[in-house]
């Protein structure tokens, strides 16, 4: 089941602040999304929005084709994982998930119990006596058992130990190969996530830096280092994200792909072409130098 | 409907809680009743019951709409549920609990007059015992409804509005507590009907507010 | 091994099953795990290794048998070696040339270092 996002204008502000700022973007669905973007740059209201937590103050949101707040079609079919985790803190595990298997149609209650054993969840233990990795992995049985069409993690992972982590992304793909949906997970720590990742949506102040698939990304970001002048001259006209210099030496961070006819040129003018890693690119291009 | 199953099996370990701790202190005053004769209660009051399950259930399920809009609305819009169906599902859980704790009262006025015939505390009585009635029955109701839906609309209060707005409206917001004390007569025509004006308003209010309320973010 | 997250990754699933064809690890018609095995064991997104999976399979490295699997095709390794063959002066002589000259190695030497290694049988990078 593929439910298509698509969010036009997206605008939510906070008294004096613009939390979205006029973001757009379109999700054809049935692929796992990785939304990235600095803390505060939006991503948590921007998937409340989605989730329909919260009404946007301007601009549309369409999850298959119609807006998502108070549309109880709509609503059924999704869930959104926060950090903070959106369950009853008095409630014992095993309420919390009895609660998601009344109130969900699509929740698989034998998948929920297989994976709360698999996280060493106690299910006789209250919300509010886990620790903090014990909750994040009572979001993950959440939203994996919930098998909603649309299902969101918002960093939801990040208060897990590595192997509790490593858990979860091998659930996240097998599940979602033998239930196809759209996954959207948020993040700021790129490096261990990102191969899991089909397309990538940046976003930073409210407002989409990049929409692009995973591999598309990783071939766009080329880093140049040799002599200033050298590296300026070259630099001249190309997307220029970030720079460094150590003496004499300049490395800078170009966004794009390289003309086969550019890169002869950087070669024959002694320079130095090398890779530039995701989360290197995301860095500079939500950095505050980084103004393209 | 699957919101008020929900909500009928989450709340019906409290429920059991509640009238089991009712019928311990009530157990209890009956037992010292039929040792110690019919002082126990005190003059002026007939009826133990009605000192026990007087004002005790009404407040209770205040509470019970506090936590039904605090606790319950958040996750249940966080388990895909809208705020409308949420809300009517608790309008209608509002009012069965309303009439199970009614029946409930009822229940134990006939249980005291059976206690009572058999010790003869009936005749004994300074007062006479309040037969519970039709009438009786209908006022518990409507007290408790009343009670319930101002204890929603407090916690929605609380829930959706900066803190100093929500005690601020608590005075306005409790009309229907005072009301259902003091107004629900149902031998008084217009009690009845002011009752159940105030109650439906607070309703509706309790609609309103939530029709639109963010879930937030708790550390937000 | 696992992927970096400083080039395309299918590319990558690519080069590293063409390494087990030149090397031998992978044999002409012989199975190589399916994209979703491929995906879960090494923790990657099951259309990004798809794509590179119809990479080697527009290339002719593999094949497809309906309903089975993909196998490798009879002569990927071959190919492969020969296009290996055709890249390795550029790709591996010119640098090594280059290095030396820069560091000040005579051509001699790396001949003579060269015909001493090539003695000892020449095992291959136990790298890969």
């Amino acid at each position: 089941m593929t439910l298509g996002i698509e969010v036009s204008e997206l605008r939510l502000r906070f008294g004096e602040v613009n939390a979205l700022d006029g973001l757009s973007f379109r999700l054809d669905g049935g692929k796992i999304y990785g939304l990235l973007g600095r803390n505060g740059s939006g991503k948590t209201t921007l998937l409340s929005v989605l989730a329909a937590f919260r009404r946007q103050t301007g601009g549309q949101v369409r999850i298959a084709g119609a807006e998502p707040f108070e549309n109880a079609a709509v609503m059924r079919q999704i869930c959104l994982i926060r950090e903070s985790g959106d369950v009853y803190e008095s409630d014992y595990v095993r309420t919390v998930l009895r609660t998601a298997g009344e109130l969900r149609s699509t929740w698989d209650s034998e998948y929920a119990q297989r994976l709360a054993e698999r996280f060493n969840l106690p299910p006789r233990k209250t919300v509010q006596s886990l620790s903090r990795g014990q909750k994040s992995a009572l979001g993950i049985v959440l939203g994996l058992a919930s098998r909603a069409p649309v299902t969101m993690f918002d960093e939801s992972y990040l208060g897990m130990d590595a192997p509790s982590r490593y858990a979860f992304y091998d659930e996240l793909l097998a599940d979602y190969t033998a239930h196809p949906r759209t996954f959207i997970l948020s993040t700021h720590l790129i490096e261990e996530v990102a191969s899991l990742f089909e397309e990538v949506v940046i976003i930073d102040r409210g407002r989409l830096v990049a929409h692009e698939e995973a591999d598309v990304l990783r071939a766009r970001g080329v880093s140049v280092t040799g002599p200033v002048d050298v590296v300026d001259t070259f630099a001249a006209g190309l997307t220029v994200l970030g720079e460094q210099r150590l003496g004499g030496t300049k490395a800078v961070t170009v966004y794009g792909t390289l003309e086969p006819e550019q890169v002869r040129a950087a070669k024959m003018a002694g320079l130095e072409l090398g890779p530039v890693s995701l989360q290197d690119l995301f860095v500079h291009l939500t950095s505050e130098a980084g103004n393209r | 409907m699957t919101v008020l199953k929900h909500l009928a099996r989450g709340y019906r370990v409290v429920y059991a809680w509640f009238w089991g701790l009712v019928a311990l202190v009530f157990t209890g005053l009956m037992v010292s009743l039929t040792i110690f004769g019919p002082w126990v209660v005190g003059t002026g009051e007939s009826s133990a019951w009605g000192l026990v399950a007087g004002q005790a259930p009404a407040w209770f399920l205040f509470t019970m709409g506090i936590m039904l809009a605090t606790t319950g609305l958040p996750v249940a819009v966080a388990n895909g549920v809208t705020r409308r169906e949420y809300t009517v599902a608790a309008g209608i859980f509002t009012v069965v609990s309303s009439v199970l704790f009614g029946l409930l009262i009822l229940v134990g006025h006939a249980l005291e007059i059976l206690v009572y015939r058999a010790n003869g505390i009936m005749a004994a009585l300074t007062e006479p015992y309040p037969a519970p009635t039709l009438a009786t029955f209908g006022r518990g109701v409507l007290q408790h409804l009343a009670f319930m839906v101002t204890g929603y609309l407090i916690g929605l209060c609380f829930y959706r509005l900066r803190v100093w707005w929500a005690i601020a409206v608590t005075p306005v917001a409790m009309i229907p507590v005072f009301a259902g004390n003091d107004q629900a007569d149902v031998t008084r025509f217009g009690g009845v009907w002011l009752v159940l004006a105030v109650a439906c308003a607070a309703g509706v209010a309790a609609y309103l507010l939530a029709r639109s309320v963010p879930i937030r973010s708790k550390k937000a | 091994m696992s992927f970096d997250e400083r080039s395309p990754i299918y590319h990558q699933i690519a080069e590293k099953i063409k390494r087990d064809i030149l090397n031998g690890d992978l044999g002409a018609d012989e199975q190589v795990m399916s994209t979703n095995q491929y995906a879960a064991f090494y923790r990657i997104n099951p259309a990004t290794a798809a794509k590179g999976f119809h990479q080697l399979l527009d290339e002719g490295y593999l094949y497809k048998r309906r309903g089975i699997g993909m196998f490798v095709s009879p002569d990927a390794r071959e190919r492969l070696r020969a296009q290996r063959r055709e890249r390795f002066f550029s790709d591996v002589v010119g640098p090594m040339v280059a290095e030396a000259r820069a560091v000040g190695i005579p051509l001699d030497e790396i001949i003579q270092h060269l015909e001493i290694k090539n003695k000892d049988g020449g095992s291959r990078d136990p790298r890969d």
